[in-house]
């Protein structure tokens, strides 16, 4: 699609439960298109420029990386999950939740969806986490953290 | 859709799950409850008695989350007693209609 048009200012996968891969987020962006779901798309469309919008949780997940001074690079798989590089460190798997409240349900489903991952950052601020979230993180070999733990455990083995 | 065309779109998804999880109590709650027309979500929780059926319900709602834009919410009672989700957030149930109130799980 991207290879015939270049008119195109946003790509939004509707289907509700669906992702992106990280190849096709690339692209997009070398395409100078905006990505996203279609709630997405409603707020691209109020946006001057629709293809600069940018998701803001994810804006700000890449920026508090960015910033972190452990971290050397950071790939991204699938829209929620990235592969964040460490100097002097192992590499550690992170997929992004934003559900209000984290539930056993919503890490397992991450598990289907992105396969393997070393950490839960459960960037919803307001919300919370249930005894069997945790308990099913941990069995699937993962923890979940909010952002002021998930910054310090990144300076950890 | 009208929140009455959702609310029978679901009611058939329920009916159909109910053969192989029992129990289980369907709520919509968010933005749909205020306006169904301009909803960009239908934010669906199901209350499950473990985390089997909770396995199962999100597995036979695969098709139903293609043809509509559900953002699933699928919870134990366990969790849900934790949570206090329910009534903090001012659920809607739909199914069944004929079944002891939330209230009750609180409770113990």
């Amino acid at each position: 699609m991207l290879g015939t048009r270049q008119d195109i200012e946003f790509i939004a996968n509707i289907p509700r439960e669906s992702l992106w891969t990280g190849d096709a987020i690339q692209a997009a962006i070398r395409h100078r298109a905006a990505w996203g779901s279609f709630r997405d798309l409603f707020s691209a469309t109020a946006d001057e420029n629709p293809n600069k919008w940018e998701n803001r949780e994810f804006a700000f997940f890449e920026r508090v990386l960015r910033q972190h001074d452990r971290v050397t690079n950071v790939e991204r798989e699938f829209d929620r999950k990235y592969v964040v590089r460490r100097e002097a460190l192992p590499s550690v798997s992170v997929v992004l939740l934003n559900e209000y409240d984290l539930t056993a349900d919503h890490v397992r489903t991450a598990r289907d969806r992105y396969g393997r991952f070393d950490i839960v950052f459960h960037s919803n601020p307001n919300g919370g986490i249930t005894s069997d979230a945790t308990d099913a993180a941990e069995s699937l070999g993962a923890h979940v953290y909010m952002l002021s733990d998930l910054l310090r455990q990144l300076n950890r083995p | 859709m009208t929140l009455d065309e959702i609310t029978r779109a679901l009611l058939l998804d329920a009916s159909r799950i109910a053969t192989q999880v029992t129990d289980a109590e369907w709520y919509l709650f968010g933005s749909v409850l205020r306006s169904a027309d301009l909803a960009a979500d239908i934010d669906v929780l199901v209350l499950c008695n473990s985390h089997e059926d909770v396995t199962h319900v999100r597995a036979s709602l695969t098709d139903r989350c293609v043809s509509l834009p559900l953002h699933l919410f699928l919870v134990t009672r366990q969790e849900e007693r934790e949570l206090g989700f329910i009534a903090g957030q001012g659920c809607m149930r739909i199914y069944p209609l004929d079944f002891p109130p939330v209230s009750d799980y609180y409770s113990g």
